[in-house]
Order: structure tokens, then sequence, then C-alpha cells
């Protein structure tokens, strides 16, 4: 009888069947279909918005378009904060020197002013020793010689001026002579013998202005070209675009003055967010695809069932070519440059090739520490370091979405199809390189931690440990003289407890937070260099404090590693009562070290900003919204471990996210403490049902441990 | 110790719908050696897992070494040892290192004893324990589990990966261990040949119920196998008092009998005027017809 061999259909569809964990994939799946819904809507909805004008200043000198009165420290004990806050950005600046408040503001940094300034106005502000930051808006009468009176001040470095009549004139302006970013985006073309004017200003790195080629040609006039060559430290150049007359004015200039990097002045705000959030769905769902791929091919059946390989192989293709599909059609939708689009592709499957290298690595880097475990901070960090990006310069994000960056598209997708061809390579012949490196017992299931830390124990058998392996582990000498120890005290026995886990997350928590300082530190090295962003010590510390909190999540996973030798340890001499409060009490501290060294980089993130720390009534209930969250972390991390799902670090991992998110707000004040504390009441509120919340969560989490079946 | 050792009462054990014990009764005296025998399935591991606190019985009552196992004290769980029959050891330690870190918990740790059966049983004290073999990990479990010298040590297959000499170590470990009668070893083992050598009692566990338990050579007096021979062909319908399983050939019978007596083969004799031989059975032939259907 000759056997009617399956269609190649149905053997696919077989394949997705069998997929062991496909109710994960169907969950990310819908997720991103859910994800992707809501972007075309988001589309729909705005396309026919106008880009959304957002001054160039305001991500290219670190003038801070949120302070209302722009006068540094209006907040802080310089001026009582009653009267602070009865001051406007409305009020005359004559009114504030006749309060002598202003005088009374030592470190007066910057001023933005709204109403029409004088130049008496203009000239007392010159003599401020620390004014370093100056905004002067709707000034249509200010004059060449009124905005000379500036030129007497040595520390201004930072001037925008959104409309003046001097500027436009025949007449020359003296400008002050340390001036390193130059906004005069609000004037009408500006004459050429300005250009020249500002060519002799030896600091001068940003010109924000508005230069109209000459009709109907997108190039800018000759003699402008050519001033702006003579700048002696000029290094970008921002253009107002008028987009509907002169699309390319940017692109040409930039053809033009290759020394210089030249931006519009503009984004579409829109478009930026669309991709921030396609960026957040299109990671969650490479990594569900990434975590899918490895179990497929690392089990024996890859290579000795025939027929195996092929519609598996053609099921990750399917997979990720639909998802790419999607997004492609989507960017080029929402207007992006078809080779942007691609790149963006590109960097997808970068993303993925980079999961599965973490996640089926044959040679683990890290002896002892588990791959899901490894892949699951590159997840972390990875999506917020993208955000990262997206948030310090939208500016260069939007010119890369208008196709203007070709170079780094075309690396996105060369790389990208590289690491896929290779990690498709490894992947299909994956169970036999384990077999042939004398490695086999590869887990199967990538959330099987116990088996991935055997198998790594297995592979690092022979390997020497290196010195800076005790960062993770801490030395041998260490865990000798816990041993050692007679056990007295409960904190002896818990000690014990703790040696019996070879990386405790405090380590690893310590670990990742040093590995995000010189991430972070590398963030804002590449915002200054890209879009001359600042340095400032909060930005950093506020990073700390996302790194921090996001580290929550360790206790929860390093106590899911320790659950198989549960059932050994209840029985050692210890009551079950007891050995509940020791556990409770480990994760507690686990807990609180890096919860407490996030509080603490927020307000020092938040007082060196200096504006954005809460009244001394407000630290009571925001000590007890702290005990709450804290509370409820460590209820829900201890009562969901009872249940043993593997699915919890994925949950843990979103979660702490969230709460990373929330961390980097309240150190960067969007937090909105000023709503807050115009709501003494609602703070408290929060802070009681947060600390209920807790409570209940941690006996309920208690009530689990005492009657945990360890044995099933 | 006055009481029980272990003292089991009607216990059953349910995962949702599925009961697997189903009234288990049992006794373990003091100084007893009991060999835990069941089919795969049985129980055996659900019932080791009720007596240590490790699950919680549907109903009945347990005490283990005077108390309650769910809310044992620690100065009782100093006294019991357990090797589970999946073992689970801290991959990332060396032998030496997890010897070192069980020892800690137990203020009586005989590390004398422990290090002659590290070298006895071969194991490797530099080697991590998470490339260890099968075996090397049971016998690392078993000196883990014998280091205190526990009053109550609960064995669940502690030999199925064992190779033969490890297995005649372990047992004359096991030996040195009980010969003083103060310790009580319950084990559960598939092995029959081991337990005729170190057991002192048997329990059969059958349908979720202690089917059998007694002093194993009190099991090997009662439970025969009779060949019986009659003059003419056997009725179908043929029974003798207690039988276990019958098998009738034509005139020949083989019936295995739970409970013999002088009585029985003589009764067997006269109804059926029959020559009847007594036969002997080991433990493992005692165990296949006890699950004879």
């Amino acid at each position: 009888m000759t056997k009617v061999p399956t269609p190649f259909a149905t053997r696919l569809l077989a394949v997705w069947l069998s997929l062991r964990t496909r109710w994960l994939y169907g969950l990310f799946l819908y997720a991103f279909a859910i994800g992707m819904s809501g972007f075309a809507l988001e589309i729909v909805r705005q396309r026919d918005q106008p880009p959304r004008l957002v001054h160039v200043l305001s991500f290219a000198s670190g003038l801070k378009p949120n302070y209302t009165v722009g006068v540094r420290n209006v907040t802080s004990n310089d001026v009582a904060p009653v009267a602070a806050r009865s001051l406007t950005a409305y009020t005359p600046l004559s009114d504030w020197r006749t309060s002598d408040q202003i005088a009374t503001l030592p470190n007066l940094e910057s001023v933005e002013m709204f109403t029409p300034a004088s130049g008496d106005d203009l000239a007392w502000l010159a003599t401020q020793p620390k004014l370093s930051s100056q905004s002067l808006l709707m000034t249509q009468n200010l004059l060449a010689v009124d905005l000379s009176r500036l030129s007497a001040s040595q520390s201004l470095r930072h001037l925008r001026v959104l409309e003046a009549a001097g500027y436009r004139t025949e007449d020359a302006v003296a400008w002050p002579p340390n001036l390193e970013v130059l906004d005069l985006m609000g004037a009408h073309e500006l004459p050429v013998r300005r250009l020249e004017e500002l060519s002799r200003l030896p600091k001068l790195h940003t010109l924000a202005v508005r230069l109209n080629p000459r009709h109907p040609s997108s190039k800018l006039p000759e003699d402008a070209i050519a001033a702006l060559t003579s700048f002696p430290a000029l290094r970008n150049l921002y253009l107002l675009e008028m987009s509907h007359l002169y699309p390319d004015l940017a692109s040409e200039a930039q053809r033009a003055l290759p020394g210089l990097r030249v931006r519009p002045s503009t984004y579409d705000a829109n478009r930026v967010s669309r991709l921030t959030a396609m960026c957040l769905v299109v990671s969650v769902w490479a990594a569900a695809v990434a975590v899918m791929l490895s179990p497929q091919f690392v089990a024996p059946q890859s290579l000795l069932l025939p027929g195996y390989r092929a519609p598996h192989v053609w099921m990750a293709v399917l997979i990720l070519a639909t998802g790419l599909a999607v997004v492609i059609g989507l960017l080029l939708v929402a207007g992006t440059d078809l080779l942007t689009a691609l790149g963006l592709c590109g960097g997808t499957l970068t993303f993925v090739g980079l999961m599965i290298a973490f996640l089926g690595r044959i040679e683990p880097g890290l002896p002892g520490f588990t791959q899901p475990l490894m892949a699951l901070p590159v997840f972390v960090f990875t999506v917020p370091v993208l955000m990262g990006f997206l948030w310090l310069s939208p500016g260069e994000v939007d010119w890369f979405l208008r196709g203007e960056k070709p170079w780094l598209s075309e690396t996105l997708l060369v790389t990208g199809l590289v690491l896929t061809w290779d990690s498709g390579r490894w992947l299909t012949s994956l169970y036999r390189g384990v077999e042939t490196a004398g490695r086999g017992g590869c887990p199967m299931a990538m959330l099987d931690f116990g088996g991935w830390k055997t198998w790594s124990l297995t592979i690092n058998q022979s390997k020497r440990p290196s010195s800076w392996r005790y960062l993770l582990t801490g030395s041998e000498q260490r865990f000798d003289a816990v041993t050692s120890e007679p056990l007295h005290r409960a904190a002896d026995r818990r000690r014990l407890w703790d040696a019996g886990t070879e990386i405790t997350s405090r380590r690893a928590g310590l670990f990742m937070v040093l590995v995000s300082l010189v991430v972070f530190a590398g963030i804002f090295a590449w915002g200054n260099f890209v879009s001359g962003v600042e340095f400032e010590p909060e930005m950093l510390v506020g990073g700390l404090a996302y790194a921090a909190v996001m580290t929550i999540y360790l206790p929860a996973m390093f106590t899911y590693g320790r659950l198989p030798f549960f059932p050994m340890e209840v029985l050692r001499p210890v009551s079950r009562a007891d050995w509940v409060a020791d556990w409770f009490t480990m994760t507690a501290y686990d807990l609180l070290t890096p919860m407490a060294a996030s509080v603490v980089a927020s307000v020092l993130a938040a007082w060196l900003k200096q504006s954005s720390l809460p009244a001394i009534p407000y630290w009571p209930p925001i000590c007890l919204l702290f005990c709450g969250v804290w509370l409820s972390i460590w209820g829900a991390e201890l009562w969901l471990l009872t249940y043993r799902w593997a699915g919890i670090a994925v949950v843990v991992a979103l979660l702490n996210m969230a709460g990373g998110m929330f961390a980097m707000s309240v150190s960067s004040s969007r937090f909105g403490w000023e709503a807050w504390m115009n709501s003494l009441p609602g703070v408290w509120t929060f802070a009681v049902a947060s600390v209920l919340l807790g409570g209940c969560l941690l006996l309920g989490a208690r009530r689990r441990w005492l009657t945990w079946e360890l044995g099933a | 110790m006055n009481h029980p050792v272990i003292e089991a009462r009607g216990v059953t054990k349910q995962f949702g719908r599925r009961e697997v014990l189903a009234g288990v009764d049992l006794t373990v005296p003091h100084g007893a050696v009991v060999g835990l025998v069941g089919t795969n399935g049985a129980g055996k591991s659900t019932f080791i897992k009720c007596l240590l606190g490790l699950l919680r019985p549907s109903g009945g009552t347990i005490r283990l070494l005077g108390e309650e196992p769910w809310t044992l004290s620690a100065e009782m769980k100093a006294h019991l040892g357990y090797v589970p029959q999946t073992v689970q050891l801290y991959p990332w330690m060396r032998v030496e290192q997890i010897i070192r870190y069980v020892a800690a918990f137990y203020p009586q740790w005989d590390a004398a004893w422990v290090d002659g059966l590290v070298r006895r049983w071969d194991l490797p004290k530099d080697h991590r324990v998470g490339p260890l073999s099968q075996g090397q990990l049971q016998k690392l479990a078993l000196v883990l589990a014998l280091g205190h010298r526990p009053g109550l040590l609960v064995l669940d297959e502690p030999v199925a990966s064992l190779d033969p000499v490890a297995r005649r170590e372990f047992l004359r470990s096991l030996l040195e261990l009980t010969a003083d009668a103060e310790h009580t070893v319950l084990f559960s083992t598939h092995i029959t040949s081991d337990l005729e050598r170190v057991a002192s009692h048997i329990a059969v566990l059958r349908n979720g119920r202690i089917a059998l338990f007694d002093e194993l050579d009190a099991v090997k007096d009662r439970v025969k196998r009779l060949r019986v021979a009659s003059r003419a062909d056997l009725p179908a319908h043929f029974a003798i008092r207690g039988a276990l399983r019958t098998q009738v050939d034509g005139r020949n019978a083989l019936v295995a009998v739970a409970d013999l007596d002088d009585a029985l083969v003589r009764e067997v004799e006269t109804n059926w005027q029959a020559d009847v031989s007594v036969e002997d059975l080991n433990l493992e032939d005692i165990f296949l017809e006890l699950h004879h259907d």
C-alpha cells in the first residue's frame, strides 16, 4: 500500500498545534493584534492633523519649557513657597523686581518672559552672574539696541528670542560673547548680514533660524551657505521648514553643508509617538517569538524525526514574516520611508536574534546564571533603553523616519538579516551542536529554570571561575564562614538559607544597577553627541532610580528558582511557621534594598532638580505610600510564587517595567508633584489604601505559605 | 519512646476527583525497618509525603514521632531523615560544600561517619553537584539523610539508580544504622531482594490501602503456593479458602494462599482427593501473587 504524503500545509498546522506553550504564543499574538489595531486606529485618527510644532530647543538646549515661570529655584528656599506660587507666567518682571523677590534669587539661572520686556529688564538680567539661559517670547517691541544690552552678560549661554523687531533690521546687534545656543526661530527670514555678525561668536554651536530658499528651489541662497560655513564652532543648524513649500529644505541644506548637522526645527510628534508605541508592542512580540523558537530545535526529534525540520523552519519564517509585513504596512501608511521601514524590521530581527542568542547559547558566559534569567533582563532593559533613545532625541528619530538616515536603515536591515540567517542556521542544528560539544541534556523548555541551571553547571564544570564572578556569587570563603557557624539565632538560620542560593537577588540587583549605570551614561553621552543635550546629574540619578526599582522582580525570580528545594528544606530542623517567617524576612530584605535605593535615588534626583520636592507635610503620607507599595509587591510576589507558575516571570517583568517608568517619571518630575501638593487628603487616601492592600496581600501570602503543599 | 513512630488511621488523599489513598492504616513500631511495596501509581510516594507533611491528607489522621506531621516541631525534625524519589540538591555547590551546608542545620551531625560513607561510596568531594550522575546524586542524598543518624529514616525508592555495588554498600550502612534497634526506617522500593536483606516488616499498598502489613518472616511463613494434583479433572469453579490466585489445568492446580496452616492443606487433600505440596515463596513471588488479578 502506497502511503499518501501529508500535505505540507497540514504539517505546518501540526507544528502550530504542537507548540509546547502555544497559549503563550496565542496570548502574545493577541496582544500584538490588539496593539497593532490601536496603532492603526491612531494613524487614521491623526493622519489629518498637522505636525506638532515642538521647538527645537526643547530637545537641543536643555531649556525647561514646562517652567511656567522661568526663574530657577523659585520653589526652593530662596523664596517662600506661598509667595512663589503666587507668581505666574504673566507676572511682569518689573513687579518681581519691585517686590525684591527676584533680587533674592542668588541662583537665578534661567528666565522665560512672555510679556514684552524692556531694554532695562535685559540690562538688569545681564548683571545676574549665574544667568545662563533666557527665553524672550512675544517681544516684538525689542529693538536691536535693546537686545544689545544683553551683551554685558558673560554667563548667558542659551538665548531664545521668538519674536523681536531688532534683529530683522539693518542695525547691528551686540550678542552676549559666550553664547552657545541661539534660537531665532520666531523671526521672519534672517538677513544674511545677521548671520555674518553671528559668525563672530566663538562658542556658538547651535543655531536655530529661518532661512527661506529662493522659490521654487529648495536650496538655500549661496551667500547664506557661505556665511554658515564661516562659523568657528557651529555644529547644529535647525531650519524652520515650510514643508508645503520646501519639503526638502533641510535635506538640501544638509547636502550643501556637510560639516554641519542640519535638521528641521519641527518634527512630527505623532509619527514619533506611534513608533514608540509600536516598538513596545513589537518588542513583546519579538521576545515571545524568540522564546518559542529555541525549544523547537533543541530536542533530538529535530534531527531524528523525518520531515520535522522544514515545517518548523517555515512556521518560524511565516510567523516572523507575517508580523514584519504588518509592521512594514503600518509604517508605510504612517508616512515612513520604505527603506526606514525595512530598517526597523531589520532592527526587530536583530532583537529576535539577540534574544535567541541569549536564550539558547551553547556557551553560557555566566556560570550558574540561567539562560532564561539572562534573557529577561535583555528584554526588560532593551525596551526601556530603546524608549529612552526615542524620548531623548525625538527630532533625530523623526529625521530617521523621514528616510534621512539611509545608512542607519541599511545597517539595521543588513544586521537583522545576517543575524536572523545565522540564528536560523544555528537553531536548525542546535541539537547536533549541543551533542557534538558533549553538552547533552540541554533543557527543552525555556522556562525550565532548574534544568537550565543544571545544564549550565554541567558544561562549566571544568571551567575555572573568573574573579569577577564573585561579584555575583560571593566568595567561597563567605560560604565557609556561614556554614561553620553554629545556629544560635533565627538570623544565623536565615544566613544559612541565604547561602543555599548561589547568586542572591541583592548581588544580581547590584550587578544590574552597575550595568545600567554604564548604559545610562552611554545614552546621555550619545544624547549629548547627537542632540547637544547637556548632561545633568539628576538624569543619571533618575536612571539609577529606574534601574534599582527594576530589580524588584529578582527576589521573586530567585525564590522561584529555589522552589524545587523547598520540600527538603522544610524538613530541616525548623518548624514550618519559622521556615515561613525566615523566607518572608529574607524576601522583605531583598525587596527593601532595591526599593530603598530607588527612593533615595529618586529623592536625590528631585533634589538636584530643586523644584520637584514636595512640601514637608507631604512626607509622612508619601513614606506611608512607599511602605504600602513595598508591602503590596512583597505580598503579591510571595503569593504568586505558591502557584509555581513560570509565567510569573513575564508578569512580574512587565509590572516592573511599569514600576520603572513610574520611578523614572517621579525622578524626572513628570509625576506632577504640584498636583499632589494641592491634595494632601488625596495622598493620604492613596497611602492608606496601598498599606491596606499590601497588608491583605501579605496576610494572604502567609496563609498560603503555611498551608502550601510543597510535595505536590 | 512509648508511642509508635508512625501511626496512620484511615488516611485518604485525593487530587481533584482522583483518589490515590483510600484509607491507609499503618502502625510502625519503634526500631522497625519497614519495606513499603506496591505497583507503580499505588500511592507509595503520596503516602510518604503525607507522612512527612509535604502533602495534606484529605482525610484520616497521621502521627509522626508523636506529632501532627503538618506542624512537626523543629526538635522532631532533627530526628527525621528523608530521601525523595527525585533527588533535588543545590547544583552549584561542591559535594563537600553541600555536606557542610546540611550539617550546619543538625547539631548531632556525625561528621566521621559521613566521611566514611563518602569514601565508601566513592563520592568526589571536590566536584559540583549539578553534573553528578543520577546514581551519584542518590548516594549523596543518602549520605545527607543519614549524616545526623535520624531516629526515623524515610526513603522513597532510594536505590533505583544505584549500581549493585552501591546498593550493597547502602544496605550495609542501613544495617549499621539500625543495628541498635533505636532507629526506624520506612522505605519504598521495587527491589524485593533488598527488602529481604534488611526489612523487618513489609507493608503492601494496593488500591489505596495497606493490603498486607506484618513482619517479613511471618509474611513468608503465611503466604505459600500449593501445588494440587487431583485424581480427576478439577472443575472450573475450583476454589480454596483464602486463595490469592488459582490456576487450574486439568487435574492440576496452582494456588497461592495468604494464610496457610496445616488444616487448610488437609482440607484440600480431603475435599479434592488430591496430593498437595507446599512451596515457599520469595518476596517477589509474594508481591506478584498479591497483585495478580
